[in-house]
């Protein structure tokens, strides 16, 4: 019974944390201009991040070795140092973007300028990470995350033509007066989004921090490939609202408020609350992965003690890239920089850095003498090898259409 | 044959462990010695700024060896003798406290000058 | 007295041949135990050499365990890596640290032995 509520919160975990601000203000934005025309986007990062995910979480679960450990390992440290510099800076951005979006919610729930809440909502976010044991932090906003699902009630009650969306979702059909680059950009920007690189480093160190063995690997495999695809489900039901409410009012994101629109409008006052509650609980517990997730990679390539199991000042140096990081992304947001924009540069730079997080997982999940006979079968190097050649091309377009599109506005 | 190890995929950039199992460094170098009959023995691992940095190569590789030698007031790395190692696998594995081999000179810099002084700091996370 | 030197400096050095050519270079070291004992493991002594040219993927592992996967990048990277081989110790005539040269005296590398 205990097993069974284990893996219960697990899966519940893996649906709250999977919506963080970048997938909430992107799939917003695209379901007001492009309707569910990239939904596709989403199945697919869904089922790459399930994919390396999985393989993360099994190489850490066998031999005890976090992602970026083996980064450095598998491509050098000249390469594995590139790596980290843009990991490091990706992650950073995230980070900032997510704090700024816990200032977001705060201002959407209370009113009062999300300028004034970013020195408390950095502070707090801090605190915790100092504070609190893993364990807690994960169960509490993750569950707390699940509060999101009010889009999905939200949908419903909109009434929407249910045909009809199907029709743009399964044809990708484009909605006419936006150009194909502009398509193709937020389909990069969404596919970012998704497979966020600080979350498969946040993954494998969660699994040192909770002692996962080969027995741990069942019930991983549980969370990774019922948890994504039901976070997923939850990105695109907020597209959805956004394309049956924003898209024919010809509404655009450029605020929280504007995500959660729909819900007010379907729901009224009741359901605003909660989708402010999901979106609190959202940002707060990613932007602790992604604090921590700055401090788990250099800790990693330069082999220092790490994590939330020993006491702070037995990870000295970790601790403080992390109160520098907070420091860091508290003064970037109190230059006045609308958090929305941070967001959006954060997916997009996501893209870019994926290939050189994913190349060295897909390779020791099939090294023999770390994997031994948990090593990757057919399945898992078939959708490896193939979502490797679609993260390089996500990577290489992204720059370029990143300028073509001035940043999808045109 | 069978115990044989390739340096570069094997030994190096690989995590060193103490016998607790506590993270002690990278191996960030391999110490070769010359002996009289011109072979190279391996003496120590070496860890460290001082020995990552010619790692990275160029200019920027010996900026790093250079300011970590100056910050440190030596030249020479953090050391692990080869008579400390009791294992080399997936991570290498001290027969040692890591107290013994005391190489982790900026950990200890940190923890007493900044992380030290911010409360909660000696409690474990609840 | 006893002259030290870091691997580093010897990963990437020039092979040069008995008949003057060169191009390769070490890319990987292979470690045997050694007849001293000073702790709990044999003190480690350089056997032999890879060698090839330094190309992306030398870390890869593919070059020394022949099946492992994907086949995708075995492919890719055992193609890019077709020419590399082995030096054993005692084809080496001298070291060169100041130049970074290692002179063989074979004219060719030996086939690449598997790891295990």
């Amino acid at each position: 019974m205990k097993k069974l509520f284990a893996v219960a919160l697990g899966i519940l975990t893996a649906i709250g944390g999977f919506v963080d601000i970048g997938d909430l203000v992107t799939n917003a934005t695209v379901g007001s201009r492009f309707g569910l025309s990239l939904a596709w986007v989403v199945v697919l990062g869904v089922v790459g991040i399930a994919v390396f995910a999985e393989m993360s979480g099994r190489v850490v679960a066998v031999s005890g070795r976090p992602t970026f450990d083996i980064v450095r390992e598998r491509l050098g440290p000249r390469v594995g140092l590139v790596n980290l510099f843009g990991s490091m800076a990706v992650t950073l951005l995230t980070y900032t973007a997510e704090i700024g979006g816990i200032a977001l919610a705060l201002e959407l729930g209370t009113s009062v300028w999300s300028y004034f809440w970013i020195p408390f909502t950095a502070a707090a976010v801090w605190v915790v990470l100092w504070r609190a044991k893993f364990n807690l932090l994960e169960n509490a906003f993750g569950l707390l995350g699940l509060a999101l699902l009010v889009f999905g009630v939200a949908l419903w009650q909109l009434g929407p033509d249910w045909g009809q969306l199907w029709h743009t979702a399964s044809t990708a059909a484009k909605p006419s007066p936006e150009p194909w680059p502009t398509y193709w950009y937020y389909a990069v920007a969404l596919f970012g989004a998704a497979m966020t690189p600080y979350e498969v480093f946040f993954f494998s160190s969660g699994g040192i921090e909770e002692k996962w063995s080969p027995a741990s690997i069942p019930t991983m495999r549980s969370n990774v490939l019922i948890g994504f695809p039901l976070g997923g489900t939850l990105s695109i039901s907020i597209a959805a609202c956004a394309a049956v409410v924003l898209l024919p009012a010809g509404i655009e994101v450029e605020s929280l408020g504007q995500v959660a629109l729909p819900v007010a409008v379907a729901l009224g006052q009741l359901g605003l609350a909660v989708a402010i509650l999901g979106f609190f609980a959202a940002t707060f517990g990613a932007a602790c992965a992604t604090g921590l997730s700055v401090g788990y990679s250099i800790a990693q390539y330069l082999g220092w003690t790490w994590g939330k199991s020993v006491r702070p000042r037995d990870a000295a140096r970790f601790h403080a890239v992390v109160l520098l990081s907070t420091l860091l992304a508290a003064l970037v947001l109190l230059t006045t920089i609308d958090p929305i924009l941070v967001t959006e540069f954060s997916v997009v730079f996501s893209a870019i850095a994926l290939p050189l997080t994913y190349l060295p997982i897909l390779i020791v999940a099939n090294d023999p003498s770390y994997m031994g006979r948990h090593k990757n079968g057919a399945l898992a190097n078939t959708l490896g090898s193939i979502y490797l050649v679609i993260v390089l091309a996500a990577s290489l377009a992204a720059i370029p259409l990143m300028i073509w599109t001035k940043v999808g506005t045109t | 044959m069978s115990d044989a190890i390739d340096a570069n995929l094997e030994l190096l950039d690989r995590q060193i462990v103490d016998h607790d199992g506590a993270m002690v460094a990278k191996v960030d170098d391999v110490e070769l010695e010359e002996r009289d009959d011109g072979r190279l023995h391996v003496t120590a691992l070496l860890t460290g700024p001082g020995a990552l940095g010619p790692r990275l190569g160029g200019a920027f590789g010996n900026m790093v060896a250079s300011t970590w030698a100056r910050l440190a007031g030596r030249t020479e790395p953090g050391r692990v003798s080869w008579s400390s190692v009791a294992s080399v696998g997936i991570v290498v594995t001290l027969a040692v406290d890591r107290t013994t081999v005391a190489v982790d000179g900026f950990e200890v810099w940190m923890r007493d000058r900044i992380i030290a002084a911010i409360p909660g700091s000696k409690v474990l996370p609840k | 007295m006893t002259v030290r030197h870091r691997l580093n400096d010897l990963l990437g050095m020039q092979v040069r041949y008995a008949d003057g050519t060169d191009g390769d270079r070490v890319i990987d070291v292979r470690l045997a135990p050694g007849p001293r004992v000073p702790g709990p493991m044999a003190e480690l002594v350089v056997d032999g050499m890879v060698v090839g040219k330094m190309r992306p993927g030398t870390l890869f592992g593919y070059d020394r365990h022949p099946t492992q996967g994907p086949w995708l990048l075995r492919q890719v990277i055992g193609f890019l890596h077709r020419h590399t081989g082995y030096l054993e110790w005692a084809d080496v005539e001298r070291i060169d640290w100041d130049a970074r040269v290692v002179h063989v005296r074979r004219t060719s590398l030996r086939k690449l032995p598997p790891a295990r």
